[in-house]
């Protein structure tokens, strides 16, 4: 134990020797988290709409109000030229373009069915598609008006159940309080992964691992050892972390702390596991380097911290059995949003420690102190 | 000049000779064209619904059954009463419960209040707003169904729509620019930065120092090998989206390999200012890769749209991010198809910022040979 803990001490030491990384360890998240979290919105509060109006009807001056008056859209210009509007369309100006075509309001009136016609940019294919579904149900309503005031009893057989929406643990559906644990996982992934492996494969490559090879110290002593400074480091990152969340973004809290940390500390050392397993099999800090961060770049894209887990094929959620970041994502926005409760997370908490347990000795098996 | 091509061989036999590092430099944009090809994506399907119907009529057992027969929902749970909304939202088992009020079925049809309401786990607000939308459309789709056929005289606007750029909105086309964007970025920052402060770390720089070759000479000789491996990149990604996506340049190739070299130029100047900072290899991985990959994924534009931020990271973000140019210029050659005409704003600024880069870089990196 003692010797744990002198090891322990040493590894600090080597760890802040080094002024500029003692003070990115704690001064990279804090400035991210500071930089970045106000940034991100998904939110698509409006869409830019541009209308060419070939009809100049009162049908068509109806259609144009009722667009103008949805908070949604905002009417970059009207114009008659659908040239003018596929370059707008083109120099990215706007969103849509709507065409109403020259015979519209005087097919409403024969008492035809009108074709209006929608060019969305649909690069970005999530805008797209919300700002057609808004286009359709502006479309959809003025339909509606059109029927009832043609007939109407019709407004009774067009009765549509009223739909109430409610948005539990989110009321808002505020992206931030969604991004931010998300993005505070994937920064003290990266500083532990990437430290705790670089620190290990250093000591490889210019070769002070010897001095410590023909002492009696232990393989699991001295991996604990190297383990153990990151654990810490990593704990109190998300402890600023989280603290900066409740203080000025204001992110709810529901669950038990308790239960947060103890999980993060599974985390911690699945993934330092993790780190020194893969820092054993490397030669030199250029090759451990290059092997983290294609992992790690697995791992982040496959935490789900963009996108819905569920959407992924079969045999992708099978591999992320195997992604600590992808438990800990779920865990903490349960956790800090939903105030989830063990029962609910039970699983998840034992899959990471089952991961920790296989990695750890791993890396212990794999460290020879033989050259 | 003779001395600088022996150079530039001795960098490239020490890159080829650590095979493994080789295989991941070109692995990493494979693998990131993989992911976002075939696991990760933004559509919902089988989002995780669960009913409660108060009712239990024909009419909510169609809509249960409508909903669940589309490949975006599946019924994951019956609930009997509120008390299991919480429960199964709690514990993830459903994103979204569907709530039909008592006598539903006979309340629409007699024309009266008949309400339904849809309770999402807001913990996740883009499958939230998604969910939602979704169940809507079903429902009121259900509703217009249901109109007697007599009514169809009635005339109605039928609105058509064309998605432009991209006719079947996968969400791919808006992740390859991110992805080459993303690669060039951290790559060649990582290679330069790293190869350079290694010399250092281990003191061979001096060795370097005392040849003959000019300071600038080993800067370019320790860059040129990075730069053609860059290009190999860049082609990988191109031709993989193509095989993977189905994603074609649409615009001119040799703009666009050009506006990479451009790029490519930039990363490197980036990574050598890096190593004129950092001292050891610890440093400048942790700058180039822990310092630099959040920002340059989330403030670029590449997932989160630059407009939907607050103004003053359009401004900051204009001068200290150039990512963000050559996002837009991919964008614009790959799938709009412009010419030049439409990304010289972007290629100007690229080659300002190039120039800066370059001239601090070398700057520092000389004044530290005194």
């Amino acid at each position: 134990m003692r010797t744990i803990i002198f090891l322990i001490k040493k590894e600090f030491l080597q760890i802040f020797r080094d002024k500029f990384i003692g003070k990115a360890i704690f001064g990279i998240p804090i400035v991210q988290m500071l930089i970045l979290v106000p940034a991100i919105t998904f939110e698509i509060k409006s869409a830019r709409l541009c209308i060419i109006d070939n009809d100049m009807t009162t049908e068509s001056r109806g259609l144009i109000s009722k667009l103008e008056g949805s908070p949604f859209f905002s009417i970059v210009q009207a114009t008659s030229s659908g040239k003018e509007a596929n370059d707008l369309l083109y120099g990215n100006k706007t969103d849509l373009v709507l065409h109403i075509p020259q015979e519209f309001g005087r097919d409403l009136g024969l008492g035809k069915s009108a074709k209006v016609m929608a060019s969305v940019n649909a690069i970005n294919a999530m805008t797209a598609q919300l700002s057609w579904a808004y286009l359709s149900g502006v479309i959809r309503d003025y339909n509606i008006d059109i029927i009832v005031s043609a007939n109407p009893a019709a407004a009774v057989m067009m009765a549509s159940p009223s739909i109430t929406y409610r948005y539990w643990y989110n009321e808002m559906l505020n992206y931030r309080h969604y991004m931010l644990p998300g993005i505070l996982v994937i920064l003290v992934m990266a500083i532990g992964f990437l430290l705790a492996g670089l620190n290990m494969v250093r000591e490889m490559e210019i070769g002070t691992i010897e001095q410590i090879n023909v002492t009696p110290v232990k393989k699991y002593q001295f991996v604990t050892a190297k383990m153990i400074p990151f654990l810490v480091i990593g704990l109190i990152d998300l402890a600023i972390g989280l603290g900066i969340g409740k203080l000025l973004f204001d992110i709810p809290f529901e669950g038990s702390l308790f239960l947060l940390f103890l999980c993060s500390a599974f985390f911690l050392v699945a993934a330092l596991g993790m780190a020194l397993f893969l820092s054993t099999i490397s030669g030199t800090q250029q090759q451990f380097m290059f092997m983290a961060f294609f992992f790690v770049i697995i791992f982040i894209l496959m935490s789900g911290i963009f996108t819905p887990l569920e959407s992924m094929p079969l045999w992708a959620q099978k591999i992320d059995l195997l992604n600590p970041v992808a438990y800990l994502m779920r865990i903490y926005r349960m956790i800090m949003l939903k105030g989830s409760t063990f029962v609910d997370i039970g699983r998840d908490i034992f899959s990471l420690a089952a991961i920790a347990v296989v990695f750890t000795t791993l890396a212990i098996n794999r460290y020879r102190k033989t050259a | 000049m003779k001395r600088f091509l022996g150079f530039v061989r001795k960098e490239f036999i020490h890159i080829f000779r650590d095979v493994r590092t080789l295989v991941i430099i070109f692995g990493i944009p494979a693998i990131m064209i993989i992911l976002f090809g075939y696991v990760v994506s933004t559509d919902l399907k089988d989002a995780s619904l669960a009913f409660l119907d108060l009712s239990k009529d024909d009419v909510t057992s169609e809509l249960i059954e409508r909903t669940c027969s589309s490949d975006f929902f599946r019924k994951t749970a019956d609930l009997s009463g509120y008390h299991d909304v919480d429960r199964v939202l709690r514990s993830g088992k459903a994103k979204v419960v569907i709530v039909f009020g008592e006598n539903f079925g006979r309340n629409l049809e007699s024309g009266k209040n008949a309400s339904l309401s849809i309770i999402a786990d807001g913990s996740e607000p883009n499958t939230a707003a998604l969910v939602s939308a979704y169940a809507n459309a079903i429902i009121s789709g259900f509703s217009q169904l249901s109109v007697p056929a007599g009514q169809a005289s009635i005339p109605v606007i039928v609105p058509e729509v064309r998605m432009f750029y991209n006719p079947s909105l996968k969400s791919q086309f808006m992740f390859v620019p991110g992805v080459i964007t993303m690669v060039l970025t951290l790559i060649c920052a990582l290679m330069t930065s790293i190869t350079l402060t290694r010399e250092k770390e281990f003191g061979t720089m001096e060795v370097l120092l005392v040849s003959p070759l000019k300071p600038v000479q080993i800067i370019l000789g320790k860059v040129t090998p990075y730069f053609f491996l860059s290009i190999v990149n860049v082609v990988t990604i191109l031709v993989l989206s193509r095989l993977v996506f189905g994603l074609p340049v649409k615009g001119s190739l040799i703009l666009l390999l050009a506006e990479s070299m451009l790029y490519i130029f930039l990363s490197l100047s980036i990574g050598i200012l890096i190593s004129a900072v950092a001292k050891t290899m610890q440093q400048a991985i942790f700058i180039s890769l822990v310092g630099m990959m959040l920002p340059t994924v989330l403030l670029s534009g590449f997932i989160f749209p630059i407009e939907n931020m607050p103004k003053i990271y359009d401004w900051v973000s204009s001068v200290v991010l150039p990512p963000r140019y050559f996002i837009v210029i991919i964008k614009n050659i790959m799938i709009k198809g412009t010419g030049f005409a439409h990304v010289c704003k972007e290629t100007l600024i690229l080659i300002l910022m190039t120039v800066i880069m370059m001239g601090l870089a070398v700057r520092k990196f000389s004044i530290r040979l005194q």
